[in-house]
């Protein structure tokens, strides 16, 4: 069999058998130990081990069960319920003010979140029910808790970006800065398009009747509750761009700050801290289970000198075309993110796309965005995006939305999401110019 | 004969869920460890050497002893399109059939894990860092970690053949 051959064979056998819907972990950890064994015998038999041990050569990994901690506490503390109650009350007035509102308020909880499930499971469970009884528009409102969930994958902190920085050997710090612009304009994009649409048709985002309206001092009474997490989002993020925290230390600020502010808040009791702590065990361990195992099918690939096979093939379909190569690794980007899981693709994937693109001259910086806007739209797109199944668990019996109504609901946003795509991508400068303003060498 | 394997099933459920609830502890010794480091290095100007890889150690510790309770009450995720479909008598069949793929991960894990923590013991292996610890402590609760797994991972399998066998479930 050639070298082709048996790399083609891996990956598509890897993809077959995660249909069966034995754990990912399992799936790419088997197919990756029979194929070491297979190529070199018992000289592969140390590769799994190897590469299960290697988390201690990777230390931003240790960042992930800190954000999914802070994620997970200022949620189930009530933070965000206080959040949209002061939405609520500052842009109920508006025609589809909530639905604007609506967004803001998950990209304020992506820049607490490191994980891309806290946003649409925060804005799903308390804002579109809300929005519901507001007489607003199904299909509208369950798009833009879908779509607005996704931009934890842009805004920092963002755990798709450490991964993609680690593999990528960039700078993390500059990849949050990378992704930040982008990830207002997406924010932007939708907040327009939901003021257009509501605007034209007042049925789809009615205004709260006059009489419900708040009064002023209501309304600086809610601000009130918008400084803490303020400060906290500072703390994070501020003391890691001007350099006095490693991005490791800013994870246990983070994890920390979560937990004063909920005990100020007076809602923490051992009920909620014990699923707290268990939620974010398990998501840690399941992504760092996926993490290694994916390590361990990158390394075989990489023994088979895959990166020259995908560098070939991609060649020799794009006629050498710099940019012809780079739109295909896109769309290879968006088919393969709708059955594999994003950890597993990234791991996969970008070290065989990333020595490439150095290659071709372009900014692996830049290109980390346009990987995370990618995943993004893999992650609304059926049939295999994760927020469908999140939404299927979230949405109230009662409300009426079917699973067609959810697959639906997202092709606006995905509309939205390509112009962004395309907008970052005929302009570098929308990606680089934030940490070329943080940063002297950014490549 | 059904009664000794329901025990031994139940038994393995009840050490991954009770070291699971230790475990999910150790996300404050990660916070205190990373937090010290920051006060002092910027109140008492005196950065610790050991406090990443120490760090990274607990970490360590965190997923891979916390990975049997998340194994058993299904948090490793699985891409359940079609598996969410079937009855439980045939998702317990392709789970048997499936099964391979999880052993021999696991077990290739462990024989590499001993050759592995054979090397550290034997030559007194110690980290390339100033602070230096010995690397077998945390290559054995790799290994452990990795073994606990397994154990969780059979557990399954014994009630999913039970489950494909008798059509009814073993717990």
């Amino acid at each position: 069999m050639s070298v082709e051959m048996i790399a083609f064979f891996m990956f598509t056998s890897m993809l077959l058998l995660l249909l069966t819907g034995r754990e990912i972990f399992a799936v790419i950890g088997g197919v990756g130990t029979i194929a070491a064994l297979f190529l070199w015998g018992l000289g592969g038999e140390d590769m799994p081990f190897i590469a299960g041990y290697s988390f201690m050569k990777w230390s931003p990994l240790l960042v992930i069960p800190l954000f999914v901690f802070m994620g997970l506490t200022l949620q189930k503390s009530g933070m965000a319920d206080k959040l949209f109650h002061a939405i609520y009350i500052w842009m109920g007035r508006v025609k589809g003010g909530l639905g604007m509102g609506t967004v803001g308020l998950c990209a304020l909880i992506a820049t607490m979140s490191g994980e891309s499930a806290a946003g649409t499971v925060t804005a799903g469970t308390i804002a579109l029910p809300s929005m519901l009884k507001r007489g607003y528009n199904k299909r509208m409102v369950t798009g833009l808790v879908q779509a607005g969930g996704a931009l934890g994958f842009l805004i920092p902190p963002s755990i798709v970006f450490i991964l993609y920085g680690m593999i990528a050997k960039v700078s993390i710090g500059q990849l949050w800065l990378a992704g930040a612009i982008p990830g207002l304009i997406l924010a932007t994009l939708y907040i327009v398009y939901i003021g257009i649409r509501c605007a034209l048709n007042p049925s789809m985002g009615p205004p709260i009747p006059v009489d419900e309206r708040a009064s002023w001092g209501e309304k600086l009474h809610a601000l009130v509750f918008g400084v803490p997490p303020l400060i906290l989002i500072f703390l994070v993020l501020g003391l890691l761009f001007m350099g006095v925290t490693t991005i490791i230390e800013c994870g246990a600020i983070g994890a920390l700050g979560a937990l004063i502010l909920a005990a100020m808040n007076r809602r923490l009791n051992w009920g909620m801290m014990r699923e707290i702590l268990d939620e974010t065990m398990m998501i840690s361990s399941m992504f760092i289970w996926i993490f290694v195992t994916a390590i361990l099918f990158s390394a075989v690939f990489d023994g088979l000198g895959a990166i020259h096979i995908v560098e070939k093939f991609l060649n020799s379909l794009a006629g050498g075309n710099r940019w012809g190569i780079m739109i295909i690794m896109q769309l290879s980007f968006f088919l393969m993110g709708m059955v594999l899981d994003d950890t597993a693709m990234l791991l996969i994937v970008a070290p065989l796309y990333i020595p490439i693109v150095k290659d071709l001259g372009f900014s692996p910086v830049w290109y980390g965005v346009l990987y995370v806007l990618n995943c993004q739209i893999a992650y609304l797109t059926p049939p295999f995006g994760y927020n469908l199944f999140i939404m299927r668990g979230i949405v109230p019996k009662d409300s009426g939305i079917t699973m067609g109504i959810i697959y639906r609901s997202v092709i606006p946003f995905v509309i939205l999401q390509i112009i962004c795509l395309i907008l970052v991508m005929v302009f570098p400068q929308l990606a680089l110019w934030l940490p070329e303003v943080f940063f002297a060498n950014v490549i | 004969m059904v009664d000794l394997l329901r025990k031994i099933c139940l038994t393995i459920d009840f050490v991954s869920h009770q070291l699971g609830r230790l475990t999910r502890l150790s996300i404050f010794v990660l916070i205190g460890i990373l937090m010290y480091e920051v006060v002092s290095r910027y109140l008492f100007n005196s950065p610790t050497v050991w406090s990443t890889e120490m760090a990274a150690m607990v970490f360590g510790f965190y997923f891979l002893i916390g990975g049997p309770f998340t194994l058993l009450h299904g948090g490793h995720v699985r891409m359940d399109v079609i598996y969410s479909k079937w009855s439980p008598r045939r998702r317990a069949l392709v789970d048997v059939l499936t099964f391979p793929l999880m052993a021999a991960y696991l077990t290739t894990f462990m024989v590499g894990g001993f050759h592995i923590v054979n090397y550290a013991l034997k030559f007194k292996q110690h980290s390339m860092s100033q602070w230096a610890p010995p690397l077998a402590p945390i290559e054995i609760v790799t290994l452990v970690g990795g073994g606990l797994l397994l154990l969780q991972a059979l557990s399954f399998f014994i009630r999913d053949l039970y489950m494909v066998i008798t059509g009814r479930s073993l717990v």
